[in-house]
């Protein structure tokens, strides 16, 4: 079955790592490049096929602040995205985690896409 | 060079050359799109069945226009007349051939052309140009790429008709279609970029006039009437060496009809519950199909189904080429229906909108809730909602099996042993946060005896064109005093406050499929009380 990750799905989750394990509300757009084929690896590897959506559409969303959980902001050149502060981690894992497979959470939470983040 | 014409009911006559007839519109793959309807627009106006090919062709017609005024407003010194004629020709052919790729049903199916290999390399292979090739990837880095169907199209297009487009010409065509201008500082590259402009912008380009235009004709929706003609006649590039693009001041009162028109599409055509429900029962039906047509990584929804070879799987009874709204319904009907296909085929079992419109839910919930309950509630609606259309269960559709499904998969996490322990635990909670209100839900359907089914549908609360920033970066030029201005400079328009992100619909089955009755006037107790029903979810969020 195919799955789709959206650049809201990868913040959120790596989001979550990153405030749980070290008190950080944002990552950057390179780091969550990197975590996303990370992700897309292992659930392959799992016998998911899973597809990174990068569209402008919802990016253009994010940095217009039309979001109820994220924000963008640029920082030295870098293109970054952090949790609303009006946002609790269990709202976010609410809505972005709760719905995911085992092997979805897995690809997500393992110590290699955690090694990735540097969380 | 002799022409066909093409009678449109909007445009008159629409001429096309003959080499363009017959090298690509005549072809299976352009032909196509005569089996590609526009919109999910026919549950509320039945004659909403135009397709993909009559508005291409208007596209083209539009391009025409455009390219005319935009070559005539650029000085032969500062670029060539062949020049001229080439940039011209690739435009107009984009615009013929801007939705080529398009997956059946509107954008529904569109995402599923991303399972399909790599579509960004396959991309860059078509167009063979490094500075495009660098565009891709640097778009990729930004997270601001093109849509599915834009990219297909690019695809299909250079590949079946790349010698009408020409090699030197893809990178310009390609940029045209995906709207992925120039960054360079060259006079020639600027003037291209208010080309592709007018093939894909945020406010006014000729794929959303022709639209906006056609949709209204077609559907007998009566909205704003938006003088193309005088609009695209009042177009022009900027003399100066920034090569900008810029209206004529006669052109302001049509760009605010072009915006008050799409606002009126999109509150009360586009946002009408009977269209999200038209297209949540598309997707989930696309969705299975593509499930169902899936083999060692081969999906139904990729390149060789939009061709006349097709794709084949190792049942040989699926296969398909030239993909279109046919296949789907065809295959959806036959081969994989369920409780949701069903209800696409039949009006009389369709579940309904329990409020029918954004201003009904403002009425019942926001003048009551307050806005932090509110936020709570849309934050509980929107999370449930991901929550079962992202999940894999079989059907997106709040019921026992779906409840069973999900507690069953948060006993699966319990035993699980590849979860770090703390994850389980957060997870389980977010779950049961989800659940909650299943079970809220069930309780009142069995208060009052009515089936434990509901559908939830979040729709994005209407947001005017008048708020985006594209709109206010228009350019003005006055001629009696030689100035441009901004528009945001020159009219009151852009006073509006940002407002909420989304909203929901809540769809259910009626007890009595045959009622005849609105809700208030019904004597056989078959429908949901609106008043009393959001009050019960109110006293429920907290």
């Amino acid at each position: 079955m195919s799955v789709f990750i959206g650049i809201e799905d990868l913040a959120a989750n790596a989001l979550i790592l990153l405030f749980k394990r070290k008190g950080i509300n944002f990552v950057s757009f390179e780091e969550l490049t990197k975590y996303g084929s990370k992700v897309v690896e292992i659930l392959n590897q799992k016998g998911e096929k899973a597809t990174l959506i990068y569209s402008k559409d919802i990016t253009n969303a994010l940095e217009r602040n039309y979001s109820n959980y994220f924000e963008t902001f640029i920082r030295e050149q870098k293109q970054y995205i952090k949790l609303k502060d009006s946002v609790t981690v269990e709202d976010v894992i609410k809505k972005y985690r709760s719905y995911l497979s085992i092997d979805m959470l897995f690809a997500y939470t393992c110590r290699e896409s955690i090694e990735v983040l540097g969380a | 060079m002799n022409k066909k014409h093409f009678k449109d009911p909007i445009y008159g006559y629409v001429e096309i050359e003959l080499d363009i007839v017959s090298k690509v519109i005549d072809t299976n793959v352009f032909q196509r799109l005569r089996n590609i309807r526009q919109t999910s627009y026919a549950p509320l106006y039945s004659a909403a069945l135009h397709n993909r090919f009559i508005h291409s062709i208007g596209v083209y017609h539009l391009g025409q226009i455009v390219s005319s005024k935009l070559c005539h407003s650029i000085s032969s010194s500062i670029l060539e007349s062949e020049s001229k004629q080439t940039i011209s020709k690739t435009f107009e052919l984009a615009c013929l051939l801007h939705d080529v790729g398009h997956s059946p049903f509107s954008h529904s199916g569109e995402n599923f052309y991303l399972t399909y290999g790599d579509l960004y390399s396959e991309l860059k292979s078509a167009v063979k140009d490094e500075a495009y090739s660098k565009t891709v990837d640097s778009r990729l880095a930004d997270k601001k790429v093109a849509n599915p169907h834009e990219i297909m199209s690019v695809i299909v297009a250079i590949n079946n008709f790349g010698e009408v487009i020409k090699q030197d010409n893809f990178d310009f065509f390609a940029r045209c279609i995906t709207g992925y201008t120039y960054d360079g500082d060259t006079s020639e590259e600027k003037i291209k970029n208010c080309f592709i402009s007018m093939l894909n912008s945020d406010i006014i380009d000729v794929d959303k006039l022709d639209y906006l235009i056609r949709d209204s004709y077609v559907t007998g929706y009566d909205n704003v009437i938006i003088d193309y003609k005088r609009l695209l006649n009042s177009i022009m590039i900027s003399s100066d060496d920034k090569f900008q693009l810029m209206y004529h001041k006669n052109a302001l009162s049509v760009i605010e009809n072009v915006v008050y028109a799409r606002d009126a599409e999109k509150k009360w055509i586009q946002n009408h519950p009977s269209v999200l429900y038209e297209i949540f029962l598309v997707q989930h039906a696309i969705k299975r199909i593509n499930n169902e047509y899936e083999e060692d990584g081969r999906h139904l929804f990729c390149y060789d189904a939009l061709t006349e070879d097709g794709i084949s799987f190792s049942d040989s009874s699926k296969k398909v080429c030239l993909l279109s709204d046919d296949d789907i319904t065809t295959i959806s009907k036959n081969d994989i229906s369920d409780d949701l296909i069903k209800e696409f085929y039949a009006r009389n079992i369709r579940r309904h909108p329990i409020w029918k419109s954004e201003a009904e839910y403002q009425s019942l919930f926001r003048r009551t809730l307050g806005e932090e309950l509110l936020d709570k509630l849309e934050l509980d609606m929107d999370a449930l909602v991901k929550f079962i259309e992202d999940s894999q269960c079989e059907l997106p559709v709040i019921n026992d099996d779906t409840l069973t499904f999900f507690e069953n998969r948060m006993k699966q996490l319990q035993d699980s042993n590849e979860i770090e322990e703390n994850i389980k635990n957060e997870n389980i909670e977010g779950i049961e946060g989800n659940l909650k209100w299943f079970y809220i839900l069930k309780e009142y359907a069995n208060k009052n005896n009515i089936e434990f089914d509901f559908v939830i549908i979040m729709a994005d609360i209407f947001r005017s064109g008048f708020t985006k920033k594209a709109l206010e970066e228009i350019l003005i030029y006055f001629p009696e005093f030689n100035k441009v201005n901004y528009l945001r400079d020159v009219t009151s328009l852009f006073q509006l406050k940002e407002t909420r992100d989304n909203y929901f619909y809540i769809f259910y089955r009626r007890k009595n499929t045959n009622c005849d009755f609105v809700c208030n006037k019904c004597k056989n107790d078959c429908h949901i009380d609106v008043a009393s029903f959001t009050k019960y979810i109110r006293d429920h969020i907290e």
